[in-house]
């Protein structure tokens, strides 16, 4: 009974009038950030850090705590609503969520989307709780050869996924990997693909690609087909989800959860990985995959459970290891610090109340950003009724604004309008964009990893296959291709039958 | 006629400018940081900058111009007016070691720039894993030699800091560590507590904690001196006399900014950095303030130069080219 005990004495900690107040504004402002494309939770956090000097610690950490997930899911609303994710981990919500959107169907998506979060996030709160500790221990197991292997599996979900062609899958998830190799040479700093450009140097960034292969190019196909937009204006139904929604989607939110919370424990990429793996698994289990793509409501409860499960248990390692899994939470053990708080498994035991004020502020912050969006879900929804001559420019200028905001850089507002063009062509010539953009962000985590596993290994490539979790990973991406090409391979009879109803 | 409109130009520039420098700042001033927000060097630079604000008596705006290892925002800095109003928050790798890296570099640390102020340097730690049986730096080289080749070494990257350090150590040792490069450093530190890789280096202030819990054993600072942080963590100079390899950050003017403003900042710098919130909170982040206070612009010019002379010294030992 020590968990309940602990999860009270943690509420008790996180629910004083200040703390609240600290978690709706940490979470508000997140949600903020989220929504407006290009301004990410790290900058946020890094231009708030020095009003934290003046709070309690355990009120600072709850703001920017808050700051972190709102943002998760602020992300989500524009990825649905507009087709931007603003997030990596949200690439896959605006899939089945821009096509709800248009079908007139954004309230029941955003609406799924905030409780699916909130769900997970409930789940994944106990997780930490309870098994914050011995869950570590498989933390700390993922070297960065099971990380290598993790990232195959990682870009074998993504070509499961498209909805199309099998092979142009192939051909998206490498020109993604390709462009990931812009940049420098990560052991010799060797300029790669970057033509003595100054601002290709550090390579590509990952909002430039999403924005402009997502959403300038879906302006683009928008304005071909004027009369379209109308009818989304006028198809727009409920605001909330049917008794069939919930239904629906229900086992979804429920797996989606688990595989986010086991996948997030594991720094770095985790919960891109965790929302790709939901979505895979909901379209491979479902007795009717073809509606994958064209507006499931699985195809958003999933993913955003399992983001926002992963985005709470990447929490473990840094508290109990004092290790940060992302740059986000490199700044959270910065404001640790600062608060003279050293991260690591003795915050548990030397700082109860920060440990588990914490970790129950975390349900908190899920609840409060349930109480902020739903009733938000209308003033969204009603963004998609302004005329489209009016939303378009206004889209362009936010993203063209928040693009140059992340880095200053006026080459990065020029190099989203070119993915923009090579979004448009990607859509026109039946490519679908997903599957690159996730080979784009997992591209250089496997590269390291590979790079730093063979150099630990001295060279020997068997030690991916030879360490027991490695091996497996790679055990189940090979049964998972074989699976996906089986169809194929047996003839292609019954994939006509089920690719023709496009 | 144009002539003379000209000399008049000049005579009243002439009048004005002492006047100006006397009378700054009028708006607010901005500091280029050359990394992101939330890099090191940003937290430094905001947490310098809100102290600014009382004795300048105006606000200080950190800009962030990341990107192509510091050379975007230095490059920005370097063409920026000299009229005291944009500075640079240098990084010791813009300004020593881009120049023995980068080819064709688009600025000059020395002719662009006017050192301000030293604000702060951030020292390296050699760590091992507990299972490594070396206590000592003169251990690990001993362990090194007798089986060599067997050891691993978390660093940053080849041609950064940590990985420059460790280039440097074999060179000097005459060990044949094998440097494993993370681009994010925490993997590496993952990769030391674990034992995947016995040993790394590692900046002060994110291996303190996992030192301090046992996690990893400090071997020695990789500078001349003990940190006021860990008295009992030897120096690696202690063994390998005169080996130092710090970061740093300055202050930096664009060139030609009048010498009243680089000294009118300098004394505000120096204020600021004698805060006592700053005092205790940068020690904590890993950020060494000088006790002696911050020096004068011409104590930085003159540290700076001997940087550039062990930079130039060291990549040229190491047989490192500029690319």
């Amino acid at each position: 009974m020590d968990l309940i005990q602990n999860l009270w004495f943690g509420f008790g900690v996180a629910v004083t009038p200040m703390n609240l107040l600290l978690c709706l504004i940490g979470a508000l402002v997140g949600t903020l950030i989220g929504v407006l494309p290009g301004i990410g939770p790290l900058a946020t956090i890094a231009m708030l850090l020095p009003i934290t000097f003046g709070l309690p610690p355990v009120g600072a950490l709850i703001m920017l705590a808050g700051i972190y997930y709102g943002a998760q899911y602020g992300g989500s609303t524009t990825s649905i609503l507009i087709n931007i994710p603003g997030e990596s981990s949200s690439v896959v919500t605006a899939l089945d969520g821009h096509q709800m959107a248009k079908q007139g169907r954004a309230g029941p998506a955003l609406a799924i989307a905030a409780i699916g979060s909130f769900i997970a996030g409930c789940f994944s709160t106990v997780l930490v709780a309870a098994l914050g500790v011995p869950l570590t221990a498989l933390a700390l197991k993922f070297g960065p050869a099971e990380y290598f292997s993790l990232m195959v599996l990682g870009l074998v979900f993504a070509v499961v996924l498209a909805k199309g062609s099998i092979l142009k899958a192939i051909a998206m998830v490498m020109l993604g990997l390709l462009l990931s190799c812009v940049g420098s040479d990560i052991e010799t700093g060797q300029s790669r693909m970057a033509f003595d450009i100054p601002e290709l140097a550090d390579g590509i960034g990952f909002v430039t690609v999403a924005m402009g292969v997502f959403g300038y190019a879906e302006i683009m196909r928008n304005l071909e087909q004027e009369e379209s937009r109308e009818i989304v204006e006028a198809k727009i139904t409920g605001l909330m989800p049917t008794w069939k929604d919930f239904k629906d989607s229900a086992g979804a939110i429920g797996r989606g959860t688990i595989l986010g919370s086991i996948l997030g424990i594991l720094p770095g990429g985790g919960a891109v990985i965790a929302s790709f793996a939901a979505y895979t698994f909901e379209k491979k289990i479902s007795k009717n995959p073809e509606r994958f793509g064209r507006g499931a409501i699985e195809g958003v409860a999933a993913p955003e459970s399992a983001n926002n499960a992963a985005a709470q248990t990447s929490f473990i390692p840094l508290l109990t290891l004092g290790i940060p899994p992302n740059a986000v939470m490199a700044l959270m053990v910065g404001a640790m610090t600062i608060h003279g708080i050293v991260p690591g498994p003795q915050v548990m035991t030397k700082q109860p109340e920060l440990f588990w004020g914490l970790i129950c502020s975390m349900w908190i912050g899920n609840l409060m950003l349930v109480v902020i969006n739903l009733p938000l879900v209308g003033v969204w929804v009603s963004l998609l009724r302004v005329p489209y001559r009016l939303l378009f420019p206004a889209i362009l200028i936010f993203c063209a604004i928040g693009v140059y905001s992340i880095n200053n850089a006026p080459a990065d507002a020029i190099m989203v309008a070119v993915f923009g063009f090579v979004g448009y062509f990607l859509v026109k010539t039946e490519f679908e964009p997903a599957p690159m953009l996730l080979g784009f962000v997992l591209g250089p985590l496997m590269e390291e990893n590979l790079r730093r596993a063979m150099l630990i290994a001295r060279g020997d490539p068997t030690t991916f296959l030879t360490r027991p979790i490695s091996g497996g990973l790679l055990a189940i991406a090979a049964i998972l291709i074989l699976l996906a090409l089986l169809p194929m391979i047996r003839g292609k009879r019954d994939e006509v039958f089920v690719e023709s109803e496009t | 006629m144009r002539g003379s409109g000209a000399l008049i130009g000049m005579a009243l520039l002439a009048a004005v400018a002492p006047a100006a420098a006397q009378s700054w700042p009028q708006r607010p001033v901005t500091f280029i940081v050359s990394q992101s927000a939330g890099a090191s060097p940003d937290v430094m630079a905001r947490m310098i900058a809100t102290k600014l604000a009382a004795p300048l008596g105006q606000q200080v705006i950190i800009e962030n111009k990341p990107g192509a290892g510091n050379v975007i925002g230095a490059q920005a800095a370097a063409r920026a007016a000299p009229d005291g109003y944009t500075f640079f928050f240098a990084t010791s790798a813009a300004l020593v070691t881009n120049p023995y890296m980068v080819k064709n570099l688009s600025y000059d640390p020395v002719k662009d720039f006017v050192p301000v102020a030293l604000v702060t340097r951030s020292h390296q730690v050699i760590v091992a894993h507990p299972d490594v049986p070396a206590k000592t730096l003169a251990e690990l080289i001993a362990l090194d030699k007798k089986d060599p080749g067997k050891i691993s070494m978390s660093v940053d990257g080849a041609r950064n800091l940590a990985g420059v350090t460790a280039q440097a150590l074999n060179k000097r040792a005459g060990t044949q560590f094998v440097l494993i490069p993370s681009v994010n450093i925490n993997n590496g530190l993952q990769d030391t507590i674990t034992g995947r890789t016995q040993t790394g280096i590692f900046s002060a202030s994110i291996v303190e904690a996992h030192v301090r819990s046992g996690a990893l054993r400090a071997l020695a600072t990789a500078s001349t001196h003990r940190l006021v942080a860990a008295p009992d963590v030897p120096a690696a100079a202690e063994t390998l006399p005169g080996f130092d390899f710090s970061g740093w950050f300055m202050v930096m003017a664009p060139a030609g900014t009048p010498g009243e403003i680089v000294n009118k900042l300098n004394g505000a710098v120096a204020e600021a950095a004698r805060d006592t919130q700053v005092r205790e909170l940068a020690p904590k982040l890993g950020f060494e303030l000088d006790p002696k206070g911050v020096g004068s612009p011409e104590d930085a010019a003159e540290f700076l130069k001997a940087q550039l002379a062990l930079w130039a010294r060291t990549t040229q030992e190491l047989g490192i080219e500029p690319q």
